[in-house]
């Protein structure tokens, strides 16, 4: 997969200077300096999903700045221009923000205008005393869509059973 | 850890991919800083 920096820098507020194929690096007007990319997920999805990732360089509290939405939305759509883009997110728990994490992605996804075309998932999983909150998102078009939903829920039902919890 | 199909993995097994996905974001960290210090932005 590469994505191209172009069609972000089309409509980006802020310049993206792309890093690899499927990472970007830009600085805000507050001088914060954020990268966004994509990881291939390499346990349970195998290579036909990749994790989200998006941080600023010193990993610190950051103004509020909704320019940094619209380039996360910018790269965003240029993932899901691919045809067969599954985008994986893992809220991270470790600094007590990740229910924070997850209502951004769910307010993103909620408000980006071409939500028909994706389908997002959305599931809590508890791993050791954390709840980590996940997501996935994909086309609803991808030639795959029933077997990699389905084994989404696999992977959710599976982690809960491991730490016994039950379903609501 | 070597890839397999998660439905094959024993609970262990799991358990430790999970840990390991949960420690994607400083590995994708460590990358990203490595390729900047290749293009000269660190």
């Amino acid at each position: 997969m590469k994505l191209s920096v172009d069609n972000i820098n089309s409509k980006s507020p802020y310049w993206v200077i792309q890093l690899d194929d499927i990472t970007f690096r830009f600085v805000t007007k507050n001088g914060i300096v954020y990268r966004v990319g994509f990881y291939k997920d390499p346990y349970f999805l195998g290579d036909k999903a990749y994790h989200f990732f998006i941080a600023n360089e010193n990993e610190s509290f950051a103004p509020k700045d909704t320019d940094v939405y619209r380039v996360i939305t910018c790269v965003l759509e240029e993932f899901f221009r691919q045809d067969a883009s599954v985008m994986l997110y893992i809220c991270d728990p470790y600094d007590h923000r990740e229910a924070t994490r997850d209502n951004l992605y769910k307010r993103w996804f909620n408000s980006y205008s071409r939500r028909d075309e994706l389908t997002l998932q959305a599931e809590a999983i508890n791993f050791e005393g954390f709840i980590v909150y996940t997501g996935m998102i994909l086309r609803n078009d991808h030639p795959d869509y029933d077997s990699l939903l389905e084994r989404y829920k696999e992977f959710v039902k599976r982690a809960n059973k491991i730490y016994n919890i039950q379903p609501k | 850890m070597e890839r397999k199909d998660f439905r094959q993995l024993s609970d262990n097994e799991f358990k430790a991919a999970l840990l390991a996905t949960l420690n994607l974001k400083k590995e994708w960290i460590a990358s990203v800083e490595k390729r900047e210090k290749e293009l000269g932005l660190r």
